[in-house]
This record gives C-alpha cells, sequence and structure tokens, in this order.
C-alpha cells in the first residue's frame, strides 16, 4: 500500500482529521520518544514530553510552516519541552535531593546491561546543550544542518559542540569505569 | 599540538560531515599526525559506545493518550446570539428524554423526507422518520444529529450522551455558511460557551459526554450556503463514534 504523503497528513490534520493525526504519530512517536528519553533521562517522562510535545504541535498545525520540514518542527518542540522539563525537575527536586539524581525508571531498568545505564547516566551528567547534539546526532542521526534547523544554531556551533560534547563524554565514561 | 579547530574537523570527519577541502586537510593531517590520529580513535571509540543504546519502543497507548487530548485550531469565539442562555453540559442528560419532542418541533417543516443528505455513517445510525438526521446507537454514544431551520439560520442540532468525554466537529468549509452562534433546545440545557471554537471553517465542541444544544450556521453572503455538505463528526473516548455529511 502506498504511504499517505506527509503533506497530505498534515493538511488532513489542520482540518482536524484524527486518521491523519494518528498517521503523523505514528511516524514520529517513536523517534521523538526516543531522543526525548535520552534528553530527560526516564521513560515515564519522556512519555509525558512526547505527548506533551504532539499535542502543542496539533494545536499549532496552523501556524506550520511547509517550508520547513515537519520533523524538523516536531523535534524542536520536542527538545524544548524536553528542556522545560528537566527545569521543572530540576527546580522541584533540587531542594530536597541534593544527591546525584537516580534518573532509572523501570523501562531503563529493563536495559539491563551495565553499559547502557552507565551510558544514560554519563548522558545525564552532560550539560543540557551538549546531551541535546548527542541524542539528535548519535540516535536521531541527523546532519548538522538538520541539528541546527531544529535548535536555531549555525552547523558551525553544532559542529563545536559535537566535539566538546564527545570529549566530555568521554572523560564522564572513564570516571565511571567504561572501558573505551 | 592540534588546535581547536583541527580537533573539531576530526570530530566533523567522524560524521562524514566535511566539504571536499576539509576532506582534504583532514586527510592531510591524519597522515602527518599521531595526535589527530589518536584522537580520531579517541572520538570513535565514544560514538561507538553511545550508539549501543538500545531503541526503547513508547508506550503502546501513547498515540491513543495524544488523540484523545487532541485539539487542532483553538481560536476561540463567544456566540453572537446572547440571549439565549448557556448552561453546563452535565444537565444535557434530562434533554435526551425530551429528544424527539423538541426535534418536532424545531426543524423546518417543509424538509423533503427523501432528501439523500448524509453519507459515511461509522457509527450504527437511522434517519430519524421525517426529519433530516439521524439517530445514534452505538456503544459509547447515543442520541440524534439533525440538521434543521431555526430564526432564518440553519441549525444543526445535537442531543447525545456519551461514556467519555465528547468532542464534536463541524466542518463549514466551501458551504458558505459560519458560525452564529450556541442555542439551546426549549427545556434542554445548551452548553457551556466556553467549550467551543470556531476558526478554519471548523466549528470544534468539547463537551463531558452529555451535549444538548444547536449550532447556528447562518450563510455568509446572499445565495451562500446553498449546495455545500457540512460535515459532522463525533469523537469520544479516542474514537471517531459518528461520522456523516450533510447536504445543505
Amino acid at each position: 500500500m502506498t504511504e499517505t504523503p506527509e503533506s497530505a497528513l498534515i493538511e488532513r490534520g489542520r482540518r482536524g482529521d484524527r486518521q491523519a493525526l494518528a498517521g503523523l504519530l505514528d511516524r514520529y512517536q517513536g523517534p521523538v520518544f526516543n531522543a526525548a528519553l535520552r534528553i530527560v533521562g526516564n521513560p515515564d517522562d519522556a512519555s509525558d514530553v512526547t505527548q506533551s510535545a504532539f499535542l502543542k504541535a496539533f494545536e499549532n498545525l496552523d501556524r506550520y510552516d511547509p517550508a520547513y520540514r515537519f520533523f524538523s518542527w516536531i523535534y524542536r518542540i520536542a527538545v524544548n519541552e524536553s528542556i522545560n522539563h528537566n527545569k521543572r525537575r530540576y527546580r522541584t527536586h533540587s531542594l530536597e535531593e541534593r544527591d546525584i539524581p537516580d534518573h532509572r525508571g523501570p523501562q531503563a531498568s529493563a536495559e539491563s546491561g551495565t553499559l547502557s545505564r552507565q551510558l544514560q547516566e554519563g548522558l545525564m551528567e552532560l550539560d543540557e546543550i551538549y546531551r541535546v547534539v548527542v541524542v539528535l546526532r548519535h540516535y536521531s542521526e541527523f546532519s548538522y544542518r538538520e541539528i541546527g534547523e531544529i535548535l536555531d544554531i549555525p552547523e558551525k556551533t553544532v559542529k563545536s559542540r559535537l566535539f566538546t560534547a564527545r570529549r566530555q563524554m568521554r572523560d564522564i565514561l572513564l570516571a565511571r569505569g567504561v572501558d573505551l | 599540538m592540534l588546535n581547536r579547530d583541527q580537533r573539531e574537523l576530526i570530530s566533523a570527519g567522524l560524521d562524514g560531515e566535511l566539504t571536499s577541502r576539509e576532506r582534504r586537510e583532514h586527510d592531510a593531517l591524519l597522515a602527518a599526525s599521531a595526535e589527530a590520529r589518536a584522537l580520531q580513535a579517541e572520538l570513535r571509540a565514544v560514538g561507538g559506545a553511545l550508539e549501543t543504546l538500545p531503541e526503547v519502543a513508547p508506550p503502546s497507548d501513547l498515540a491513543e493518550r495524544v488523540l484523545a487530548q487532541a485539539t487542532p485550531r483553538r481560536a476561540s469565539v463567544t456566540p453572537i446570539r446572547s440571549r439565549w442562555r448557556r448552561v453546563q453540559l452535565p444537565l444535557a442528560f434530562a434533554a435526551g428524554l425530551l429528544a424527539a419532542v423538541v426535534v418536532q418541533r424545531l426543524l423546518p417543516h417543509g424538509a423533503p423526507e427523501d432528501q439523500q443528505w448524509m453519507s459515511g455513517t461509522l457509527a450504527p445510525a437511522s434517519k430519524l422518520p421525517g426529519l433530516t438526521g439521524h439517530r445514534i446507537d452505538t456503544e459509547g454514544l447515543h442520541g440524534q444529529v439533525s440538521l434543521g431551520q431555526r430564526d432564518g439560520a440553519r441549525a444543526l442540532e445535537f442531543r447525545l450522551q456519551a461514556s467519555a468525554p465528547l468532542e464534536i466537529e463541524v466542518d463549514l468549509e466551501g458551504t458558505g455558511r459560519s458560525f452564529g452562534g450556541v442555542v439551546s433546545v426549549d427545556e434542554a440545557p445548551g452548553v457551556d460557551a466556553q467549550r467551543i471554537e470556531f476558526a478554519g471553517g471548523t466549528v470544534r465542541v468539547v463537551g463531558d459526554g452529555a451535549a444538548a444544544f444547536g449550532l447556528l450556521l447562518p450563510a455568509m453572503a446572499t445565495g451562500a450556503g446553498q449546495g455545500g455538505a457540512i460535515r459532522v463528526a463525533i469523537h469520544s473516548g479516542g474514537e471517531i463514534r459518528y461520522e456523516a455529511t450533510f447536504e445543505d
């Protein structure tokens, strides 16, 4: 069966067609959820962030500019939602949890390998601006141009942040005893 | 000692993000510098480790949760006919008991009974005898939808009872009609105006699971509103329960 063009789904979605919205969800909920998971650190929060991101996107479909790619738009919303979520969580927890928070949720626990846990926890130790570019590059496989579009930063900044992120991540992983 | 630009060049080389000129510079650097080769190996190892994190499936009910709450287009308007009282949806249950009588009073006497005015019903629905409308009787949604005339304007009437919150969409695009306000139906409750939105040619009403009201749909210009199709969709519990097209 021929896949419905994305532009048609968006147009129908603007008119409130639920099947079209479901089609957009079907295409993007997995990648958006995984990106959010790597930024916020646990699946429950990632689920909330993904839900919130899609709701915002759907409520504002009329404002979507087709000159830009839809995936850039939804990822931008999701990244912003993830960052805002982390800020709220930090504000909520900072007064009561002075220790490094345990970001592991049930799903993360299912990632049974020690390396996986170390990697996710290491990601959470990265400064957020670096974590986001790592996620978009290594887990969402976006090009520098696409990452720049999503984050609204120049490609040169993407390149620079990625280099710094990898160096920091190396130090974090080595400090955690990960054999690279 | 490598400078910052050279280090970033090596990092970008691992991502395949080099121009042809940069690629030549990159290759020359690696050929000439052991430090560059060590850095490349180091960054490659970090990248390789990062990419061992497995993909995780989103919760199975995530899409359903989103669709249950999704409300594209949110430009709210206030109904222009303020003299009709606006009451809350939960009171609408009583309206169901009066539905048949009320609809008989409100709808046009001259509506052609044999008019083919709808298509595409998803839920079990039967034509209301003598009226332009449907009786709906399906899991999670009961009641009726009908198209009539009120004070010189088309009026789309709803009397619905659902087991979950309702969302009603009336698409007027291409009909030459607009949203002229909400009316209560005799003693039956109307609908909270805060829950009504109109934008982009679509009226959207969100309710608590019960609804009894009329939507006024006046023609935007003389001669308009003839021959278009008014599309109605009713969602409840995350699913579409009823869908029909009323020929104007």
